[in-house]
């Protein structure tokens, strides 16, 4: 390997002989074991997040009603405080609220994008044997584990897993789960923290691995320039991560102190609860656990869209034969993205008394921060331009994605200004906007990737019809549940209802939705039963893909070391790629996207030779 | 193995020249380590003479922070050899302090301007 | 195609070798988390009520002195660092074990130190939540006391718990079958929890407090410098007789407090005032106090940040430490300080990295020392 050489002898990394089974698919050091350990954990969490959301749209369709099919396990599992008779109750709504929001973010949208896509993909784009550090990758991987774990357990829990929402604010989060019905350490709260301190030491560990593997393992030839898109969002993103988490861990340790130890950083001075002045030191600020949580969460956002954006260039450059228009100026782009993405967090505290300086300032950074956004965007649509485009599976979610990640965005834009957001900020307005953006634009993007690489990492390909039948129905249900949301939102609806509005008189009152197009029938409280049905549909439309997902490793039609013509590396090695990744060393002579050149003899050129 | 052994024979002559460079460098740091034991003597005596204002921004606590950061930049700049770094590495080093920097302004700044309710 | 390149030599591009940008990553994402826990002692500060941010609650002898010894351990490191590249092995072994030897005392100091500020106690008074601090002399009635009342609460806890699980069972138990032998069953268990119950709860509230006797320490809290004179204008000669609701001074003597060299230099500087009647015993009542404890974090913001911030400093000492030990101790097959032997260059390359993070954890010191002692 080039001109320098390690001795690595008492590395475990360079033994040749078989590694016993534990070693080599459990706690392997494998950079594509370790993706795939995180791809599969993380899409059990997906479907436990949106297992939890459906369970609680249930409740806000028919408020009061049993759950059906699963009310009764609820009941037994989680114990009749929780769900009496399988009726939803408010506590078992919270805890479900908060707990959806924390593991898709930090258990499978983060996971799935950052982990197992950029830890299966990266090194085999950039040409390298493995990550930089392998047995950091393990650890990263198995302390996440272990945060995840903590999180399910914490359901168990008497009183249930935390209720303060996904971001924990104080000083509701410092009370929360304490008194004496509640153990010290075992209740939903502490364990949530605890859980958080793990998955925030997971991340840093991996983002540490991707940026130190990113510029130290690119093989001969591959200059910055030449970086296929994806590594250079994988790479932002683990910069986000290293430096946007650490405050957060600062805060949950502090909160964490608070709650084990009797401390007030989060606690104001003179805190009635329960018609009692709790018996703390006080002088705290609750404000500070916002700036520190929104400090890491803003950044977060984008560290859940850059991978995705990543995704969608390596599959619209694939299948539209057809180089990623204005390359570069995406690359700058995500570098001034991720550099403002840090000082633009507390736009999502326009609610707490901010001055009109302060607040200028938010909204400012935060219009300019919309500029990179839409150039991504734009330059993605451009590509499309003018292109005989194939639309296999992954191609049909990464077209997709566009839209829906456009209105995303778009609908954001009210949020930065503050005289909207007060009027927006707890409304399902809000919820619309980031879920048109992670929802049907990071996750659509997640499983475009997912039918596009599986034949790489399987060697066979995903069923094509059943991917189709996936596809439309996600689509359309997928805009079923968030669409209205917009409507019921700018009506007033507040987010956290935990009966959808049924029970508040001025709902009812608010006028039917439909009466803007000239007719009655439809109220803004029906919605709810729209969004519900959508998503019960979109549950079922997720059925074939599991299937699929899991039948194609033995059923699946063959694939070809390079099923779709690709130029990036890591379609030019064996199928699955073997320990070591290449079998000689790559050199890497062309940019990435070298599709449909004159005069090549192919329509593309694959942008390295390796025999 | 073998190439590391050849890079050292081929630089035999400036081995040698290294190691009495390193040696030199044995000299400076303990230097420092007695200009970083005076700074901080010099420190605790600040904080015993009272300058007059109080609260966070008096004199002596400016001027211990102030003291505090030169002590800080001698460990960074000599101990950890940020004098002679690659680039790279400053780059990230500017990156995480300018963001904590973000971090410290613009929080303080939001604590200070609120919206004043009659 | 399986190893990996770079972890010895540099990468000719960047100059660095793989473990080296990792722990420079690494330690700009430990700023953050610093950053993060400073900007948390900036926001207490100034939240804090005028005057009352502890000043001179901590000796600042000890942690001088443990300043001292980061600093000491932050040069053996490079030196221990500088010995591998001159190939002098025993050089490297004395220097990076005086590093671990200084990691130890450094551990040992700030155990003491917390050590002493969970024997310190504190009491804050109704009236104008008046703070009076001392050593506490009925420390056995204090902590019978204590000890009751928690066991009290905590069979509490279980014994609720335990009723609303039962009840649930027995509301299940009569969903099925109105009259169910089962639930009967149940019933009369929460019936014998529930007199358990009634028991522990009159028991809580005829547990009383018993009045505290506390030697005042010689720094009582409204004789520090900050906001003295204030202080002496609302409350006057109360201040200094103690003559507060609540409190008497008893006429038993006490023992004087052993005067300590940082007390001496204060006294010297003439900012050390010694309250007339240090020397005597404080009764307090328990109807006057609103809040008591030891120094524990929860006493104040001051100690939540202060045990937060060095606890975790703390940590980071004991990772550095144990770190170091591993390349300190030989051990078979290339690993610890054998390694120096069979490949130096990579040796040093990780007493280097090492050494980074131990140059880091003294950095943040050097701020703690200030900002948690003196000011």
């Amino acid at each position: 390997m080039g001109v320098v050489k390690a001795d690595d002898s008492h590395h475990d990394d360079s033994h040749h002989h078989e590694l016993p089974f534990w070693r080599k698919y459990i706690f392997s050091t494998d950079h594509k074991i370790i993706g795939v350990q995180y791809a599969l954990a993380s899409l059990f969490f997906l479907l436990l997040g949106f297992i939890l959301i459906g369970l609680m749209r249930w409740q806000l369709a028919y408020p009061g009603d049993p759950i059906p099919f699963v009310g009764g396990l609820l009941e037994a599992f989680l114990g009749r405080e929780m769900a009496d008779g399988g009726v939803m109750t408010a506590q078992l709504y919270n805890s479900f609220g908060a707990m959806h929001g924390t593991i898709m973010v930090f258990l499978a949208i983060v996971p799935l994008a950052f982990g197992a896509f950029g830890n299966y993909v990266v090194p085999l784009q950039i040409g390298a044997p493995d990550m930089c550090f392998p047995r950091i990758n393990m650890a990263s991987f198995w302390v996440q584990f272990v945060g995840g774990f903590i999180m399910v357990a914490s359901f168990f829990v008497p009183g249930g897993a935390a209720k303060s929402g996904w971001t924990s604010y104080s000083p509701l989060a410092n009370i929360a789960d304490s008194g004496d019905s509640y153990m010290f350490l075992w209740n939903g709260q502490t364990m949530w923290l605890l859980g958080m301190v793990f998955l925030i030491t997971a991340s840093l560990l991996g983002s540490v691995n991707f940026i130190a593997t990113i510029i130290q393992l690119r093989c001969k030839g591959m200059t910055w320039m030449r970086l296929p898109f994806f590594c250079w969002a994988q790479f932002i993103t683990a910069f986000l991560l290293l430096l946007a988490f650490p405050p957060l861990e600062a805060a949950g340790i502090m909160q964490l102190v608070d709650r084990m130890l009797g401390t007030s950083f989060f606690l104001p001075s003179g805190l009635y609860v329960g018609g009692e002045v709790m018996d703390i030191s006080g002088g705290g600020s609750p404000l500070l656990w916002q700036h520190l949580f929104w400090f890491l969460a803003h950044p977060e956002v984008y560290v859940l869209i850059l991978p995705a954006i990543g995704i969608i260039a390596e599959v619209l450059t694939t299948n539209t034969r057809k180089p990623l228009w204005g390359y570069r100026l995406m690359v700058g782009s995500i570098f001034v993205l991720g550099f403002l993405s840090f000082i633009v967090w507390a736009h999502h505290m326009y609610l707490t008394n901010m001055g009109a300086w302060i607040s200028a300032w938010f909204q400012t950074t935060t219009i300019i921060i919309s500029i990179p956004s839409v150039i991504l965007i734009s330059c993605l649509l451009i590509s499309l331009w003018g292109a005989s485009m194939r639309f296999p599976t992954s191609m049909c979610f990464a077209t997709a994605f566009l839209p829906m990640f456009g209105i995303g965005g778009l609908t954001g834009i009210p949020l930065a200004f503050s005289a909207l957001d007060l009027y927006l900020h707890d409304t399902y307005y809000v919820i619309g906007h980031f879920h048109y953006i992670v929802a049907p634009g990071t996750i659509f993007a997640l499983i475009a990737g997912i039918y596009h690489w599986y034949p790489k990492v399987t060697g066979r390909h995903m069923s094509e019809f059943w991917g189709k039948v996936h596809f439309w129905p996600s689509l359309i249900f997928m805009n079923g549940i968030f669409m209205p949301m917009f409507l019921q939102g700018m009506a007033g609806f507040h987010r956290r209802w935990y009966d959808g509005g049924a029970s508040y008189e001025l709902t009812d009152r608010v006028i039917e939705w439909t009466q803007i197009f000239g007719f009655e029938g439809i109220t803004y409280l029906d919605l709810n039963i729209v969004m519900t049905w959508s998503a019960g549909f979109l549950f079922v439309a997720q059925i074939p893909f599991i299937i699929n997902f899991f039948a194609s490793i033995w059923t699946g039609k063959k694939a070809k070391d390079n099923p779709w013509n690709s130029t990036t590396l890591e379609w030019q090695t064996p199928t699955p790629p073997g320990h070591g990744n290449f079998t000689s060393e790559p050199v890497v002579d062309r940019g990435p996207y070298e599709y449909s050149v004159p005069d090549a003899d192919e329509d593309f050129l694959p942008q390295g030779k390796v025999s | 193995m073998s190439e590391h052994t050849q890079n050292i024979e081929h630089s035999d002559h400036d081995e040698a020249h290294e190691m009495e460079h390193l040696r030199k460098h044995m000299k400076l740091y303990w230097g420092i380590f007695w200009a970083l034991i005076v700074f901080t003597v010099i420190t605790v005596l600040v904080s015993f003479v009272d300058l007059g204002a109080d609260g966070i921004g008096a004199p002596d606590i400016v001027l211990g922070l102030v003291i505090a950061t030169i002590k800080a930049s001698l460990v960074a700049v000599f101990f950890m050899h940020l004098s002679d770094e690659k680039k790279l590495i400053y780059v990230i080093l500017l990156f995480s302090t300018v963001f904590v920097i973000a971090l410290f302004v613009l929080s303080i700044w939001a604590y200070y301007n609120k919206i004043e309710y009659l | 195609m399986d190893v990996i390149p770079y972890t010895v030599k540099p990468r000719p591009e960047t100059g660095l070798y793989n473990a080296k940008l990792g722990i420079w990553l690494f330690l700009a994402s430990e700023v953050m988390l610093f950053g993060g826990l400073f900007s948390a002692y900036l926001f207490l500060r100034l939240g804090a009520p005028e005057g009352t941010w502890p000043h001179g609650h901590l000796e600042v002898l000890p942690g001088l002195f443990n300043t001292a010894i980061l600093i000491l351990s932050s040069v053996t490191v490079v030196m221990a660092w500088l010995s591998v590249r001159l190939n002098e092995f025993t050089k490297f072994r004395i220097f990076l074990g005086i590093t671990i030897f200084c990691s130890l005392i450094f551990v040992c100091v700030k155990s003491y130190e917390y050590y002493g500020k969970f024997h310190h106690f504190g009491v804050f008074l109704k009236q104008d939540n008046i703070e009076i601090t001392g050593h506490l002399k009925n420390y056995d009635e204090y902590h019978h006391y204590i000890d009751e009342k928690s066991q009290l609460e905590a069979k509490r806890g279980t014994l609720s718990r335990q009723i609303a699980k039962l009840s649930n069972k027995i509301h299940i138990a009569k969903r099925k079958d109105e009259n169910s032998t089962k639930a009967s069953e149940f019933q009369k268990e929460v019936d014998a929890k529930s007199e358990e119950l009634k028991k522990v709860n009159e028991g809580l509230s005829k547990l009383k407090m018993p009045a505290l006797y506390l030697a005042p320490d010689h720094k009582q809290p409204w004789h520090k410098y900050i906001n003295a004179d204030a202080k002496y204008e609302k409350y006057g000669d109360a201040l200094l007789t103690y003559d507060f609701e609540g409190v008497k001074v008893t006429d038993k003597k006490v023992k004087p407090h052993p005067t300590k060299i940082t007390d001496m230099i204060k006294k010297a500087m003439g900012q050390y005032k010694t309250p007339e009647h240090a020397s005597h015993y404080l009764k307090i009542e328990p109807d006057a106090i609103k809040r008591h404890s030891y120094f524990y974090p929860k006493y104040n913001g001051y100690f939540a940040i202060y045990f937060t911030m060095t606890g975790l400093h703390a940590v980071h000492v004991i990772g550095g430490a144990l770190a170091m030990c591993y390349f300190w101790l030989p051990m078979p097959g290339g690993r610890g300080s054998t390694l120096f032997k069979k490949d130096r260059q990579h040796f040093a390359n990780r007493i280097e990295v090492a050494g980074l993070f131990w140059h880091f954890v003294d950095l943040v010191w050097i701020f703690l020392f200030p900002i948690m002692y003196l000011f």
